[in-house]
């Protein structure tokens, strides 16, 4: 019987093992008071990339921007809208916009929320035949009132699971782990 | 006895039509002439050359230029062209906006042009060609026709490997003659449809956003995608209007539209959607052919020209080996090939939402 225990015991430590190396839970805020039924049309501003791979935002926003419309939760403004509008702050980093500018922003494109977000993480690790993606994304809401965060998540998605790692299946693309992190980002806001 | 030997010229015959069968996958060369293009002049622009060697340009031209003549259709060659291009000052390459098509036209009285590009030309491994090519009617700037084609010298490999091409110039040989055969068809279709005054959807490619390594994969793909939408019956709006549009404004843009020029293209063209996008992955088969596959990663959207609302979206990531099924058999080796393959569900998808919205 004892036996049998620590057999368990061993196999239910093995198995959060392996599972701890699969993507976490996401991190969410939500603001208590806000009314999202308010919002019907939004614009994402182009993703920074805060990882070392080249292109990993520009993938990141494009995926968001379809998981968003697929949602069909919100209107979504045109890119090249958001680009001509970001012109007069192309010097700027998204990041370091101010609420003020954010306002502006949301006005001129006829909006009452922005997205905003980066990549920070978001890598393929080889080990023998397989390989692991993982993908980092922080994404947050504001509002265009104001200029405040009304939702924010952040999500981490890849790494290999615990059949993976058992039996080396299941291997995903980087192009699939940041849908998959795209798409359990916005779970979070849109059900 | 008797009967034994015709038993045995049975099995010979079918053994050699198993080992030709490659070997005959390209059809003679075109001769009949194309009805279309009957008692009209037509102009031989400049190609974009995307492949990055030149070779692509010295094997492939005189190839076209021979179909033509074979086809009976009065032409005007690029070289002869040039004093027109330079008197004009036109400069853009595969490619052409309504001023300078009319120029062209007036100086030389050509009513059609013949416009396109040389997308893929890979004469090392597995020899890779593609090639896009459009026919511009000058008087409406309307595509007649486009047709975007490619292959691997492995494409035509039979039973055993016999009739695979080992020369990009073989490849690219049979190429133009598949090219111009897809040429007449599409003509004829085209011509029908017009007979039953069932005009397509008018729409318009922005070329798209290139985030890859390769250059020019946005504008390779765009050519190949404005093919297969006026296969589908669509009147694509000539790419080069477009880029006439954002001249005029000093602008370029790829992969996205601004509001107040899709609004002009709209009210000027009569359009119904915009098609834009961005390539995130191409890269063609490297090695040997059982190693290594052509990948091709992309995101696609459709705006309405009216409104410039996002009707619907599109996201393909593709590999050569996603079609094999066993020994490497159904293995897709070439890139050009990949993405019209790829772009078969995006055609889909504009498809459905074009009759969607006009139900």
């Amino acid at each position: 019987m004892t036996q049998m225990k620590s057999g368990l015991l061993i196999l239910a430590v093995l198995a959060s093992l392996l599972t701890g190396c699969a993507g976490m839970k996401p991190t969410i805020f939500l603001h208590p008071e806000y009314n999202f039924g308010y919002i019907e049309k939004v614009a994402v501003i182009p993703f920074e990339n805060l990882s070392k791979e080249q292109g990993a935002a520009s993938r990141a926003t494009r995926l968001f921007v379809s998981e968003l419309l697929a949602t069909e939760s919100f209107e979504v403004v045109e890119p090249g809208e958001v680009s001509r509008a970001l012109e007069k702050f192309a010097t700027i980093r998204a990041a370091q916009l101010t609420q003020a500018q954010l306002v502006e922003i949301g006005k001129q494109l006829g909006v009452q929320a922005l997205f905003l977000g980066s990549v920070n993480e978001s890598s393929s690790m080889r080990s023998g035949s397989a390989s692991t993606s993982v993908v980092t994304m922080v994404v947050r809401l504001v509002e265009t009132d104001q200029g405040v965060t009304v939702w924010s998540a952040t999500h981490t998605e890849g790494g290999r699971g615990f059949w993976a790692s058992l039996f080396g299946t299941g291997q995903k693309s980087e192009s699939e782990v940041t849908r998959n992190c795209v798409k359990k980002t916005l779970k979070t806001l849109i059900n | 006895m008797k009967r034994h030997n015709g038993h045995i010229r049975r099995v010979i015959f079918l053994v050699a039509f198993l080992f030709c069968s490659g070997a005959i996958t390209a059809e003679l060369s075109a001769t009949d002439a194309i009805e279309a293009l009957t008692g009209k002049t037509v102009a031989v622009l400049p190609f974009a050359n995307y492949t990055g060697t030149s070779h692509a340009v010295t094997t492939i031209v005189p190839m076209i230029y021979k179909e033509l003549s074979q086809s009976g259709i009065d032409y005007i060659t690029s070289t002869d062209l040039r004093p027109t291009l330079r008197q004009y000052r036109i400069r853009s390459v595969g490619k052409i906006g309504s001023a300078d098509a009319h120029s062209i036209r007036e100086s030389t009285g050509a009513t059609v042009l013949l416009a396109g590009s040389f997308d893929v030309y890979r004469e090392e491994g597995n020899p890779d060609v593609a090639i896009s090519l459009r026919l511009i009617d000058v008087e409406q700037m309307k595509i007649m026709a486009a047709v975007s084609i490619a292959a691997t010298g492995e494409d035509f490999a039979g039973l055993f490997g016999v009739g695979r091409l080992s020369s990009a110039e073989k490849v690219a040989q049979r190429l133009v003659e598949k090219l111009f055969k897809q040429l007449r068809k599409d003509l004829e279709m085209a011509s029908r449809r017009h007979q039953d005054e069932k005009a397509g959807h008018r729409l318009a490619v922005v070329t798209f956003d290139n985030i890859t390594d390769t250059r020019y994969a946005g504008e390779i793909v765009s050519g190949i995608l404005v093919s297969g939408l006026v296969q589908d019956g669509f009147e694509v709006l000539e790419p080069g209007l477009v880029d006439e549009l954002m001249l005029r404004d000093q602008i370029v843009l790829r992969g996205e539209i601004r509001l107040q020029l899709l609004r002009e293209l709209a009210d000027q063209y009569n359009l119904d959607f915009l098609i834009t996008g961005r390539v995130e992955g191409f890269s063609p088969q490297r090695g040997s052919v059982e190693e290594t596959h052509p990948e091709f990663e992309f995101g696609a959207r459709q705006l309405d020209a009216s409104t410039g609302k996002i009707l619907a979206t599109y996201d393909g990531n593709t590999s050569g080996a996603d079609s094999e099924t066993i020994l490497g058999l159904g293995r897709c080796h070439s890139l050009g090939e990949l993405v019209a393959r790829s772009f078969k569900g995006l055609r889909k998808t504009i498809r459905k939402e074009s009759e969607r919205r006009f139900e």
